[in-house]
């Protein structure tokens, strides 16, 4: 009853946001045709607007909500139309080309930055007496967490890729490498992902460890904590099983939200690095009014975060049942 | 003209950049250094990486009438015309097309094709392909981005090599926009939507056909069935996706980008300082202006005196200076003839009679003489109020930016109150385009021959009511039925004598009127490196514009390894 509940919940979650999504960009003022044009900076000539909106098929007085019907139809049957940008190859074209390395990028720096953050959350919670290693670190871990990511993404390309040389400033790969799985080219696009995963991890270890730090110090001071010292347990014991462990959920929670929130991508970071991603590509989509691309990278994201949220909801219900009874 | 279109974080990377100097960075400059001797004639061989401008990742589109910016540098290389324009100087040069006649009356355009010419995969190009591109375009209007069908009442082929083109009414501007259009072949574009088609194979008549396409690179490769015997020389073209200027101006620096068009006000002094015998940067003058646009309906810019005073406060050499870093130079006159083209079009006299005079208190007088008033430090309109207006700054373009904000200080001098407002390009293009702004700086149109920008700055045709949205760039609605009358005798003749007598007669008008105040002759600036290729436009031999963008075939075809 209570999983039913909160699945019509998200339904009807799912449908606000695809409204939302449908009306947001139409109210940007502009139109994919008068980007095109702005694009091409008198390279084109401005009589040719008429010709862009007959492509694209826009100011031609359908009205709104004979449009905004033909939108849930064609999106309930997963027919996301033609991107504008990259007229006419299809929005699931381009989708399938971006997302990938978005969910390379975006999932191993999620997925890195929550193990390091945590082990050295868990670290300074437990040594939490000792300057070294909760004091100093947590003022670091601070200052990380907030500074912005585009900022270290700009100092990193322009410090270690433009002024060292050491990486390089642009591209997912070595384009001059055929696109095979050869080591060479595995090799190449992990290259190519250090300085924007190195961005993306520093930029969220702070949060998870100064999370997993605090909770960790507020389970510490339980009473079976106590108990379990005066057992006599080992130290390395308390610290995982009775610390760590209960402490954790919170983490996991935040760690389910997180993965939802991989395939919207990091904007910033791709935009900064050119990093042929899902994040790039929403910012093309948005800056040059391509509504097709635009809402169905929205959709995708809505998806994937109702999805982690309802996972969430699930395993809350499983790990502690008092929740389903409110 | 050129690409300044820099988001956010390029933009602030080449801050970053400008400020520490790009001469330091010492990439393999000297790594190659041992091609550059021996024997430099013609030979099949080699290859070149071209950034025509900043571009996403690249997409699996080859059609060249797709609408997207992604590819149309590119499959134009592919597809080639019937004539190539050079867009510094507005000269032909005869293509697929090998010679052409106009009879009855400037009505029928009879085209004579290059023989022997084969598509890529070896099928010969007859004039029945020709007459089906044509025909496609009538039948897709979404095609047709310049309305070519509005002028033409058929065509057809005469014979295997011949073309035939009647007209509705004689237009002398129509040859221009009809031979630039990319043929197709009627074998691979029959039976498709040419709308959504995205070609992913295209076959071609140009010098080169797609080897391999990836989002992050495309390469092309020379076509052995090529009509330039023994040409094209380089056997390679790779076009990799540089999403900014910046990691073009890299490729640039390093060698391993050996052309661009893109702007960077750095390169100058960095990348041809690094090895000045072999990195040319090249800046070039292009037909067209960037210009001070004013709403002609909104009081009182519809006054001349008004449009004429603003200009006069306008110290052109600084705009010049600050906003493009010198390279589009200010203009010497107001009569709308750009100078890449006075040297054909342009009348002394006229120059003389129409200076771009930059004096402020000259410029104060003439609006005080006009009945306005100043109050403290404020100038009062004939009507009592102040005089403010409300500019549209494009964001995205930061020469734009800069432009403007220096207008509106210029303007702030002789007391009239400028309000910049911030908008999105697209919006930007938008409001012009419908007539909703005040003010604001844009490009002009730009074609062969100063027609194109007067006629296209001034014709009605070319405006609207305010709020629909205009099919040319009259977006200040300038009226004026004498310009009406002139266009269509320019238009009804060929003959070039009394094409120069009409220009002379629509530049007084403008001169007169200023419906649009032209502040700089557009530029375009292109490099490319002669370290291992050679065959290059030089001083001696400017045979061509050396736009790396819009495919350039004619300087492809003349490129070579050294």
């Amino acid at each position: 009853m209570y999983i039913l509940k909160r699945f019509l919940f998200y339904v009807s979650i799912f449908w606000a946001a695809i409204t939302l999504n449908f009306i947001l960009p139409r109210m940007m003022p502009g139109n994919a045709a008068s980007s095109v044009i702005a694009r091409a900076r008198g390279q084109m000539p401005p009589q040719a607007i008429k010709a862009l909106e007959l492509a694209f098929g826009i100011n031609n007085h359908t009205p709104m909500i004979k449009q905004y019907f033909g939108y849930l139809w064609n999106t309930l049957h997963g027919d996301f139309g033609v991107s504008f940008t990259y007229f006419p190859e299809p929005v699931v074209q381009v989708i399938r080309s971006a997302l990938p390395w978005t969910l390379f990028l975006i999932g191993s720096s999620t997925i890195l930055g929550f193990l390091i953050g945590t082990v050295l959350g868990i670290y300074s919670g437990w040594r939490r007496d000792s300057m070294l290693a909760d004091g100093a670190p947590s003022l670091l871990f601070m200052i990380l967490n907030s500074i912005p990511q585009f900022w270290v993404a700009l100092v990193f390309l322009f410090i270690l890729s433009y002024k060292l040389g050491w990486f390089p400033i642009a591209h997912a790969y070595d384009i001059s490498i055929p696109v095979t799985f050869s080591w060479q080219f595995v090799l190449s696009v992990l290259y190519y992902a250090t300085l924007p995963l190195l961005a993306l991890v520093i930029t969220s270890l702070g949060g998870w460890s100064i999370g997993m730090r605090n909770n960790l110090v507020s389970v510490l001071s339980e009473d079976y904590i106590m108990l379990a010292h005066m057992k006599g347990l080992p130290d390395r014991q308390i610290m995982m099983n009775y610390g760590a462990r209960n402490a954790m959920l919170p983490q996991i929670t935040g760690f389910a939200l997180a993965i939802g929130g991989i395939v919207g991508g990091a904007v910033v970071v791709e935009v900064v690095f050119s990093y042929p991603g899902i994040g790039y590509a929403l910012y093309q989509a948005v800056s040059n009014h391509d509504y097709p691309l635009m809402q169905t990278i929205f959709l995708i994201i809505v998806i994937a975060v109702l999805l982690a949220n309802f996972l969430v909801d699930v395993l809350y219900s499983w790990l502690d049942p008092r929740v389903a009874d409110v | 003209m050129k690409k300044r279109i820099i988001g956010m974080s390029t933009l602030a990377l080449t801050c970053l950049i400008a400020a520490v100097g790009c001469g330091q960075s010492d990439a393999n400059a000297n790594s190659t250094s041992s091609n550059s001797q021996g024997a430099t004639s013609p030979h099949v061989g080699g290859s070149i990486s071209i950034s025509p401008q900043e571009n996403g990742p690249w997409a699996d589109v080859f059609n060249p009438y797709s609408p997207n910016g992604n590819t149309s540098d590119i499959s134009k290389v592919i597809y080639e015309p019937l004539v190539e324009w050079d867009s510094n100087t507005g000269t032909s040069k005869a293509w697929l097309a090998k010679s052409w006649t106009w009879s009855d009356g400037n009505k029928v355009l009879t085209i004579h094709l290059q023989p022997g010419v084969k598509w890529s995969n070896g099928k010969s190009f007859t004039s029945a392909d020709v007459v089906f591109t044509y025909n496609m375009l009538k039948k897709y209007p979404a095609l047709d981005s310049n309305g070519l069908w509005s002028f033409m009442k058929s065509i057809s082929a005469t014979g295997p090599d011949t073309v035939q083109v009647v007209l509705k009414q004689p237009n002398s501007t129509f040859f221009y926009y009809f031979s630039g259009v990319p043929i197709v072949s009627t074998f691979q574009f029959q039976g498709v939507n040419p709308l959504t088609f995205q070609d992913q194979h295209p076959i071609g008549t140009g010098p080169y056909m797609l080897q391999t396409f990836n989002s992050q690179q495309i390469t092309l490769t020379r076509n052995p069935h090529y009509w330039q015997p023994g040409k094209p020389y380089l056997q390679t073209i790779n076009y990799p996706a540089e999403t900014s200027n910046d990691s073009t101006i890299l490729g640039l620096e390093s060698g391993q980008i050996q052309w661009a068009s893109i702007f960077s006000p750095s390169l100058e002094t960095s990348y041809v300082k690094k090895d000045p015998t072999s990195n040319h940067f090249n800046d070039g003058q292009a037909p067209a202006f960037d210009s001070l646009y004013v709403n002609l309906h909104s009081y009182p810019l519809n006054l001349p005196v008004v449009r004429k005073a603003i200009s006069m406060a306008l110290d052109r050499s600084k705009l010049s200076e600050i906003g493009e870093s010198g390279y589009a130079s200010p203009v010497s006159s107001l009569d709308g003839i750009p100078d890449s083209l006075a040297g054909q079009w342009g009348t002394p006299s006229l120059k003389t009679e129409f200076p771009a005079t930059y004096n402020v208190s000259m410029a104060k007088q003439m609006l005080l003489k006009a009945g306005f008033k100043v109050s403290g430090s404020k100038m009062i309109t004939p009507q009592g109020k102040p005089f403010a207006i409300n500019m549209i700054v494009p964001a995205p373009f930061t020469d734009y930016v800069t432009l403007s904000n220096q207008i509106a200080s210029m303007l702030g001098q002789i007391g009239i109150t400028v309000n910049q407002q911030s908008v999105s390009a697209s919006q930007y293009a938008d409001d012009m385009a419908k007539g909703n702004f005040q003010m604001g700086v844009y490009w002009t149109p730009s074609g062969p021959n100063p027609f194109f920008i007067l006629n296209g700055l001034m014709n009605t045709q070319y405006g609207g009511p305010i709020g629909s949205t205009a099919l040319g760039s009259n977006y200040g609605r300038f009226a004026n039925s004498q310009v009406q009358k002139l266009a269509q005798q320019f238009e009804e003749t060929e003959d070039s004598s009394t094409q120069k007598t009409i220009i002379d007669q629509l530049a007084t008008i403008y001169g007169e009127e200023l419906p649009v105040i032209p502040l700089l002759d557009s530029d375009t600036t292109d490099e490319y490196s002669s370290k291992t290729i050679d065959g290059w436009p030089t001083k001696q031999d400017p045979y061509w514009d050396t736009l790396a963008y819009g495919g350039p075939l004619v300087v492809l075809t003349h490129l070579f390894q050294k």
